[in-house]
């Protein structure tokens, strides 16, 4: 196989500082190099130099940078090789339509006539998989779903035929039986038009999947490179073998309690209504649902976006009120508490760690509201509770005097758990905490959350959309789809056994990574 | 078992003092406040007293000055130069008060309709909008003939009508924080909906508004001058710039000095105060 | 669309009716309209006589729906100065008007959008700052400064250009100048400001991955994201224009409807003052109406949710 592009000694340099550190990389036609990383890693970086649209100010060194033999790949991008990125959301333009972009780039480079790229744009929207092609061209970017604009792109990638397409990290953002769909067409375009792919992820599921070789990238430096299954199996660098332990691993689930209920929900409904000149339109998010909770157990709703899981929680915590249906917790009738009592009872942890935290505030002051508001203590007493708190996160008391700017994203969240857990609540709703966090820090607050459970007998209700990390923590899982909840069980048991077709679907849609043993190498390997 | 974390990045030092416009602005203006605090002791005569023998002097850098009036004297004979130090403080009173009130009126209705949304936005949106259709130079003018000039008169319409970017922006600042998820945990927490406003989200929106008191400063004072140029502001024989500029433009074609010290003035403040505002904005920018 | 028409008409109606309950006031609350009719030297009897002939004595709520009435008619009341009725003096100086802001407001356009434009593609440039300096300085100037300065220089030094009255189309320069000279700042950095934002996101980095061209992202992706805020805001400006050309039809002796406003508010001309509110507010509803509309059009998230 001849190789396509070749990169030698690569460093991206912004602002005086170093992000790629020189580094090889090759992809040969017709085979996928995944490059993997976590956040920070410089694999983005590596793409957008050599596509040539790195951000302004950034220099570009490098020894050899050629495409098909020679070529320098900037001069060619769009072209012959192209690029998807990661927001579906925001990549497309929202004030031209569909038909308009995808023709444009294809008369940038073939100097041809409408028809022609009409048709060549109606062929791809069809062979991406899009129902009615013609029907789409008419659109604008912000009446299609995430998992449709993606494969506009995809569409928008082909148009001119390219031999290479780079996709950095293009299911990220999607739902993971969305995830799994584009997978497989990516695949499928890829054994059809001899595509050579150079993609980038954070997620050692997809590289299994998807690629031939892979490249581990760390703080810009290539660690490893080799054949897919041989560094996945038995890999050779310490960060690579860190990489595949952090994966969350299921577990056996706690043995199921004294069966003392914590919080109990009963046919929990909400529908939304927007009503505006005399025309209502109405979305039920939750349809009768019901849960149970004990004392000391988690509990891990799973399920994907629309399906109602943030609205149950938003309810739980008290930030909404139920159309129908009741809460109880630890007997007190939830729905019918001003907050200033609710939140004593329950208390959330959320997804942003960005964004859970004020700006503003020091992380001192942010963990003595709760106590300010809930306690009699008098200040010296707060700080001595928030050095207390600060520690069973396994946070330097010191981080108190700081504001949030100065944490990084596991640390911020181990502070929002500490806020959490500052009133002592029964029950902490946890709504994908771990989801913003690079893969080796989510192994860390899912470790922290099992531990504080085992020394304060917390009760937890954890969402994701992420079945590696229900099956790792939760004991029971729920599965909700639109607005239901479709099965309930150990969690074990549910993903082995699948009785509705969602859950089946979503099982589907995991992508597993062998784990290694004590030695350092794969299971079932030998 | 989880690792403990011991590793805190240590806060950027600003470098507020390497932006060149926020100094010089904020120098400039620094000074000018400093000249009207200290008016009296600066100026060496009283800006109202009339010398009818030392008339239309022009400023030392003719022929034909003054001794002692080294700006040189207006067509009453009264000194120049110290009416020039007095007028520092009618522009900055106006400048600080007006800012105080449409501050408070626009951050208040803004902050409020962005967070509660529903009917109180709808009717606080009405309002502003109201507001913004007004011309708001004629609407002055014409409150003014009504009631008749002078500094409170004119601080107070100029109050009350500049509070509106101070609404806009607050209001979209606002909106965009409503659902930021600090708020939420806020609300979860338990605390009052003035709680939220007021120590959550008026915090992260204080860059903003910030910028836009300084633009409605420098409006304010450019606002007033531009009354009294018209005989609708500050009334005579107070030492408003703007006034001086009137009483000034019927001689300007034979001493054009006497249109160029007031005006330059007006000029120095406004930019000091809009460099310092855009000085702000860049080093709030930077931090983030 | 249509949805989105109705909510905006609507607002736009109570906007209307707000403002004409303010001019209302001002002219028949503030002061005493008998007064203003009357002259200084009327005796209590005449007030009386002149309450009864012009229904002064009436509720106030039947007086507003008489000047309301009189409004939809096109009668705006009679000056007190000189008789005449005001919709017939501002009718007469409309066109200077009209034309000192269209003017001001194309010099002001002709600066900012190439000097907004160039300062995006090139942020921290000399032009940039250049650019920056311009309008910082530009929106610190007081504009009846600039104008007397301009008078000296162009009128009397070098002879340029004439000074007063509004004769002919050069004596607008001057004016034009002077009053698009405070528009400009704030339109060549919203039009900075939009570039530099569109030009950072998503789409545009799909585009030049895409291989397009610098010149076709320029014009025609980059501008036309960035063109929306770009029309509200001269829409505002323009509103502003027409009530801010008080101060430079005065400095100017433009016959405008700005240097009547100024000469009937030296004489508490009540009428006429609060006829040009009126006018001139209702002018500006309409451009912000109409900058929303054509929003829409630009814009197709907007159709749909308004």
């Amino acid at each position: 196989m001849s190789a396509l592009l070749t990169l030698r000694n690569l460093s991206v340099t912004i602002g005086g500082n170093e992000i790629v550190h020189g580094i090889d990389l090759d992809v040969a036609r017709g085979e996928t190099l995944a490059l993997v990383g976590e956040s920070g890693s410089g694999k983005s970086m590596t793409a957008m130099a050599l596509m040539g649209i790195s951000p302004p100010g950034a220099v570009v060194r490098a020894d050899e940078m050629s495409f098909d033999s020679g070529k320098a790949p900037a001069a060619l991008r769009g072209d012959r090789l192209s690029m998807v990125f990661q927001e579906p959301m925001t990549a497309l333009n929202p004030v031209f339509t569909i038909a308009d972009q995808l023709m444009t780039v294809y008369r940038q480079h073939r100097q041809s006539g409408a028809s022609e790229a009409r048709d060549r744009a109606l062929h791809l929207l069809d062979r991406v998989g899009l129902p009615d092609p013609a029907a789409q061209m008419r659109k604008f970017p912000h009446q299609l779903s995430g998992g449709q604009r993606q494969r506009v792109l995809i569409a928008m990638a082909l148009m001119c035929g390219p031999d290479l397409l780079i996709a950095d990290e293009p299911t990220t953002a999607l739902d993971v039986t969305t995830q799994v769909k584009l997978l497989d067409l990516l695949g499928d375009l890829q054994a059809e038009l001899g595509l050579g792919m150079l993609f980038i992820t954070h997620d050692l599921g997809v590289v299994e999947r998807v690629s031939h070789r892979v490249a581990v990238m760390q703080q810009g430096h290539i660690v490893e490179t080799g054949e897919t299954k041989q560094v996945l199996r038995a890999p050779a660098h310490a960060y690579t073998r860190k990489l595949i332990d952090s994966l969350p691993r299921p577990r056996t689930p706690a043995a199921r309690n004294s069966g003392k209920t914590v919080l109990q929900a009963r046919g929990v409904g909400r529908t939304y209504t927007s009503s505006s000149w005399g025309k209502t339109q109405s979305f039920q998010a939750l349809k009768e649902v019901s849960l149970d909770l004990d004392e000391g157990e988690i509990l891990g709703v799973v399920g994907e976006s629309g399906c109602g899981k943030s609205t149950l929680a938003r309810i739980l915590i008290g930030l909404d009120r139920p159309d129908t249906g009741s809460v109880e917790i630890a007997g007190e009738a939830a729905t019918s508490l001003p907050q200033r009592s609710l939140a004593k009872l329950v208390q959330p942890v959320f997804q942003d760690p960005f964004g859970s935290l004020n700006p503003r505030w020091t992380i001192g002051s942010i963990l003595e509201l709760p106590l300010k508001l809930h306690t009699d203590l008098d200040a010296p007493a707060r700080r001595a509770r928030v050095a207390d708190l600060l520690r069973s996160v396994d946070l330097p008391v010191s981080s108190a005097e700081v504001t949030p700017r100065a944490l990084s994203g596991g640390q911020r969240q181990r502070v929002a758990i500490a806020r959490a857990l500052a009133v002592e609540p029964r029950v902490i709703v946890c709504d994908e905490p771990t989801s913003a966090l690079d893969v080796s820090v989510q192994a860390q607050i899912l470790a922290l959350l099992r531990d504080l459970r085992r020394d304060r007998g917390l009760s937890l209700i954890f969402i994701s959309h992420d079945l590696a990390v229900i099956e790792n923590l939760c004991d029971r899982v729920m599965v909700m789809y639109k607005g239901e909840v479709v099965e309930e069980g150990a969690a074990d048991r549910i993903f082995a056994n699948p009785r509705h077709p969602h859950t089946q679907a979503l099982k589907d849609a995991i992508l597993r990574v062998e784990p290694l043993q004590q030695d350092g190498l794969a299971t079932g390997e030998k | 078992m989880s690792d403990p974390v011991t590793h805190i990045k240590a806060p950027r030092k600003s470098s507020v003092l390497s932006h060149g416009g926020f100094v010089i602005g904020g120098s400039v203006l620094l000074l000018l406040l400093l000249i009207a605090i200290f008016a009296p002791l600066l100026a060496p005569y009283d800006p109202f007293v009339q010398s009818l023998g030392e008339r239309m002097k022009p400023p030392f850098w003719h022929e034909g000055m003054s001794p002692g009036h080294w700006l040189g004297t207006d067509q009453l004979g009264r000194d120049y130069l110290s009416r020039l130090i007095y007028g520092t403080q009618i522009s900055l009173v106006i400048g600080f008060g007006a800012v105080l009130i449409s501050g408070f009126i626009g951050i208040s209705l803004g902050v409020a309709a962005g967070y509660f949304g529903g009917w109180v936005d709808t009717c606080i949106n009405a309002v502003i909008t109201t507001r913004l259709s007004l011309p708001v130079v004629l609407v002055a003018l014409a409150i003014v003939a009504v009631v008749g000039g002078s500094l409170t008169v004119v601080l107070l319409v100029i109050g009350l009508l500049l509070w509106d970017q101070f609404a806009v922006v607050a209001r979209t600042a606002t909106q965009q924080l409503r659902n930021a998820e600090y708020v939420s945990a806020a609300r979860a927490m338990g605390t009052t909906h003035m709680h939220v406003m007021v120590r959550e989200i008026l915090p992260n929106i204080r860059a903003s508004l910030i910028v836009v008191a300084t633009v409605e400063m420098a409006n304010a004072v450019l606002i007033e001058a531009a009354l009294s140029f018209l005989g609708l502001g500050v009334q005579a024989p107070l030492p408003s710039w703007g006034l001086m500029l009137s009483e000034g433009k019927n001689f300007m074609f034979f001493n054009p000095w006497i249109i160029t010290l007031p005006g330059l003035c007006l000029f120095a403040l406004a930019l000091s105060i809009n460099l310092l505002g855009d000085g702000l904005r860049d080093i709030q920018g930077d931090k983030r | 669309m249509a949805r989105l028409i109705l909510r905006r008409s609507a607002l736009a109606l109570f906007v209307v009716f707000a403002i004409s309950i303010i001019c209302f006031l001002l002219s028949h609350v503030a002061v005493d309209p008998a007064a203003g009719v009357a002259g200084d030297s009327a005796t209590d009897e005449d007030l009386a006589a002149i309450r009864m002939q012009y229904g002064f004595d009436q509720p106030l709520i039947v007086q507003y729906g008489d000047y309301l009435a009189g409004v939809l008619r096109g009668d705006l009341g009679n000056s007190y100065l000189s008789g005449e009725p005001v919709s017939q003096l501002i009718a007469e100086r409309i066109p200077a008007t009209a034309l000192l802001a269209c003017l001001s407001i194309g010099f002001a356009l002709a600066l900012a959008v190439p000097l907004g434009v160039l300062a995006a593609l090139r942020p921290n440039s000399l032009l940039d700052r250049l650019a920056l300096t311009l309008a910082v300085v530009g929106q610190a100037v007081p504009n009846f400064w600039a104008g007397l300065l301009l008078i000296l220089l162009f009128g009397v030094n070098l002879g340029w250009l004439p000074i007063s009255g509004s004769a002919t189309l050069a004596h607008f320069v001057l004016p034009a100048i002077t009053l698009g000279s405070f528009a400009m700042p704030a339109l060549m950095r919203l039009i900075r400001a939009g570039m530099i934002e569109v030009l950072e996101a998503d789409y545009i980095r799909t585009a030049r991955a895409m291989g397009l061209s610098n010149r076709k992202i320029l014009f025609r992706y980059a501008l036309r994201n960035a063109i929306l805020p770009v029309i509200s805001l001269t829409a505002v400006q323009f509103g502003f224009m027409l009530g801010g050309s008080i101060i430079v039809e005065s400095v100017f002796a433009i016959q405008g409807v700005g240097y009547l406003a100024w000469q009937s508010m030296s004489r508490s001309d009540m009428p006429v003052i609060q006829a040009i509110v009126l006018f001139i507010s209702m002018i500006y509803i309409l451009l912000t109406l109409f900058a929303d509309l054509l929003n829409a059009v630009l814009d197709p998230r907007i159709r749909e949710h308004g």
